[in-house]
């Protein structure tokens, strides 16, 4: 006898998903200017027409404007990607504070650039060891449910992935409450949680 | 199972299960937390704390002990999921669990 949540994990359009961490290239830099060697990570990183929340770090190299440098890596923690980045859409990559540049890196997307997407799948939590959902910040893309184990360190946890799309991260939050809250009052019952728009990438138990 | 919803700043309510809570307790010094003592053993020596955090509403006392009251309630009827409101709940914003952090879970 267990209660389970379910999320469907996959995605529908693999052209529309976060960056991939590491380099991207190829980076027009044409309306950049040089102002110092060194490394920014006061990114905005944003699509002309979707796409938005990518960090990382933009290491400018050189002396003067002749002979800079350019290179652009998406950071590899968790979030890092960003949400909703498309092939085809041109992104802006600007420092908020200009310290190394000013201007704007810009680079068109491609698939390459993307993370590649999850398998579709059927995700299953464990609802009778959820103890309650976090609530996430604005600028989160997972959504974590707290457990009743301990890891040695921390208390453990699921993790959601998502790629939100006209919904918000704190309502997938209370959708999966709900789902969790669902499935606590029914014996074998196994909701599942309305995602709407928003695509899960995956689910990971730590 | 035992669980109270809690009503949520950014819309809808948040579920807790509560069935392993033994008290609930004020927070020194973050008058809009409430810590919900447990008997699941984490870290030795320390058990799971759950803390709400309300908006900008302040529980109180009696706010407290409605709550434990709500949940010894909930744990004698399994299976319900009762919505707990502060007893000075105008259903505005200020008196739902934040949005950022409204709930947290750790061993203490």
């Amino acid at each position: 006898m267990s209660n389970y949540i379910q999320i469907q994990v996959g995605v529908e359009d693999v052209y529309d998903l976060p960056l991939k961490s590491g380099a991207i290239t190829p980076l027009n830099v044409s309306t950049v200017t040089f102002v110092s060697a060194g490394s920014s990570t006061d990114l905005t990183i944003a699509g002309a027409t979707q796409g938005t929340g990518a960090a990382g770090t933009v290491t400018i190299g050189g002396t003067d404007q002749a002979s800079m440098t350019v290179a652009l890596s998406i950071g590899a923690t968790s979030g890092d990607g960003g949400n909703d980045y498309k092939v085809g859409d041109t992104v802006s990559v600007v420092s908020t504070g200009g310290a190394n540049f000013t201007g704007s890196i810009t680079f068109v997307v491609t698939e390459a650039m993307l993370i590649t997407p999850p398998a579709d799948d059927i995700a299953l939590i464990d609802a009778d060891q959820v103890v309650a959902v976090k609530c996430p910040s604005d600028s989160d893309l997972t959504v974590d449910l707290f457990t009743n184990e301990y890891s040695g360190t921390a208390v453990k946890k699921y993790t959601c992935s998502f790629e939100l799309d006209n919904i918000t991260i704190q309502e997938i939050a209370v959708n999966i409450s709900e789902a969790f809250r669902s499935a606590e009052q029914a014996e074998n019952s196994q909701p599942f949680v309305e995602l709407a728009d928003a695509e899960c990438l995956g689910v990971t138990f730590a | 199972m035992a669980t109270l919803r809690f009503p949520y700043e950014a819309g809808g309510f948040m579920t807790v299960k509560v069935d392993r809570v033994i008290d609930v307790v004020a927070v020194s010094g973050a008058a809009k937390k409430i810590d919900l003592l447990t008997d699941l053993p984490m870290a030795s020596g320390e058990d799971m704390k759950i803390t709400l955090e309300y908006k900008t509403a302040e529980p109180t006392a009696t706010d407290r002990t409605l709550l434990q009251e709500a949940i010894v309630e909930a744990a004698q009827t399994p299976a319900s999921s009762e919505i707990f409101r502060l007893t000075e709940d105008d259903k505005t914003a200020g008196y739902a669990l934040a949005k950022t952090n409204g709930i947290t879970v750790a061993s203490a």
